[in-house]
């Protein structure tokens, strides 16, 4: 099995490459907002206090839609075109190429995440302290998309075609992205909700938890990321088994 | 191996299959007949593993990693050439092997840098075709492998397929060109009004049909 994951991913990583197009939307759609940030605060994209705090929901957002955007949309893509199918009777197992995948897209997130890590510094040299934590967030991040990719594989399940597909991942993104903001310090239900259902605020408490920013190190959250972690790696890759291998708007 | 007593309905409401019952030859070439949309590529998708149908009607059948499947309209990834598309396939089975642009058929060394999305539609089935006969697999489906070939490939087709036979592989295979069957054709099953019509050696059809030809027997039977 492992050898046979060996060549898929090596296989993965040439298709993947291939399509740099992707890149766009994980690693230079930050940076862009980055570097204006950069350019309205005087050379302080990050702010003042709290900076590495907002460096977590840039992560966030590259974790998000390199899954997303990578992974789930690159997964029905791959179904719509009929691929999915030759390839998992090629793999002779359709976890094969889920897993495969999965890898494929974790490694590209590291790539992205270091290449963003190297202009926020370029932008904002006071970085270069977060350096510690830029490589803990790398090391994190191989538990980290595992759990993401169980919170949005029902995406695998739905009937969507087309172009809705990339309509509906983007709106998802974006509605993710808002609620990062709505977390209130005592609202603990609230907190609970939206870690255990919003895949950004789980990424952002995840980081902030390990790396122990803004007093967020508590044996609270870290039960909390470890439930609702657990419950996503585990009840996450039901649609693994049971996704349509067929495509749903072609039949050849 | 055994379909038995299968029936299907589709979404729209149509019954396409109804208690159909089939049986294949191990170790042949199993030929499936039939009118457009009377079902062939959704029996091979069902016995691949590829659809959602219920296997339980499945009997004897190889599980999907030892199936290989040659698929109508050549659906693969545009951004790789076909070296390197088949080099996975080969390696995917056999680990120690490699491949080189002089192992492939005379036909595809031409195109052997060439990217998938730069082929026409017959290079991308014959492509397809050579990945799918190097994975050493018990089972192999093609579904309409002449499809979009020229002559000289679709005799090279067909020769690949008796070679599979030959070597104690079972093929089960549809088409709709019944002047070049692969040598070592066991059994001919004509898929029609839901079921199996036929079942039988090319030679019985021919003769119940009393026909001259299994193009002139499979029109007489069809109607």
């Amino acid at each position: 099995m492992w050898r046979k994951l060996r060549t898929l991913s090596k296989f993965e990583w040439q298709m993947t490459w291939a399509d740099k197009s992707i890149l766009f939307f994980t690693l230079i759609a930050p940076t862009i907002y980055f570097v204006v940030a950069a350019l309205n605060t005087n050379g302080h994209p990050l702010g003042t206090g709290n900076a590495l705090i907002q460096l977590t929901g840039y992560w966030a957002y590259i974790v998000l839609v390199g899954v997303l955007n990578g992974f789930e949309f690159g997964l029905i893509n791959l179904r719509e075109t009929n691929f999915l199918k030759m390839f998992t009777v090629i793999a002779g197992d359709r976890r094969l190429i889920f897993y495969s995948n999965l890898a494929i897209q974790t490694l590209f997130i590291q790539v992205e995440m270091v290449c963003f890590d190297v202009v926020v510094i370029a932008l904002d040299p006071t970085a270069v302290q977060y350096l510690p934590d830029m490589a803990a967030a790398l090391l994190l991040n191989f538990l980290l998309v595992p759990i993401i990719a169980g919170f949005t594989n029902f995406f695998l399940l739905m009937p969507i075609k087309g172009n809705a597909i990339s309509l509906i991942v983007m709106g998802y993104i974006m509605v993710g992205m808002l609620l990062i903001n709505v977390s209130l310090p005592n609202e603990w239900a609230l907190n609970i909700l939206l870690t255990s259902l919003n895949p950004c605020s789980y990424v952002v408490l995840f980081y902030a938890a390990f790396l122990n920013l803004a007093h967020a190190t508590t044996s609270f959250n870290g039960t909390l990321l470890v439930v609702v972690g657990l419950f996503y790696l585990m009840v996450g890759y039901y649609p693994v088994r049971h996704m349509r291998l067929q495509s749903l708007t072609s039949r050849y | 191996m055994q379909i038995q007593d299968y029936s299907l309905v589709l979404p729209d409401g149509r019954q396409l299959f109804n208690r159909l019952t089939a049986e294949f030859v191990p170790g042949k070439v199993n030929i499936l007949l039939g009118a457009n949309g009377v079902g062939k590529t959704t029996l091979l998708d069902l016995i691949a593993g590829v659809s959602v149908g219920d296997r339980s009607h499945l009997v004897g059948f190889p599980t999907m990693d030892h199936i290989g499947y040659e698929m109508q309209g050549a659906p693969f990834t545009g951004n790789v050439t076909v070296l390197e598309a088949l080099q996975m396939m080969r390696v995917l089975d056999v680990p120690s092997a490699t491949l080189a642009e002089a192992d492939l058929p005379v036909e595809l060394q031409p195109i052997a840098h060439t990217r998938f999305r730069d082929l026409s539609g017959g290079q991308r089935r014959l492509v397809l075709f050579t990945g799918v006969c190097q994975l050493q697999r018990e089972l192999y489906l093609f579904d309409e492998p002449e499809n979009g070939l020229d002559l000289r490939a679709v005799k090279r087709v067909m020769a690949q397929i008796s070679c599979l036979a030959s070597s104690g592989r079972t093929v089960i295979m549809t088409t709709h060109q019944l002047r070049t069957l692969p040598e070592g054709t066991a059994r001919v099953l004509v898929l029609a009004g839901q079921c199996i019509a036929f079942a039988g050696t090319p030679a019985a059809f021919m003769a119940e049909t009393q026909t001259e030809s299994l193009e002139a027997a499979y029109l007489k039977e069809n109607g």
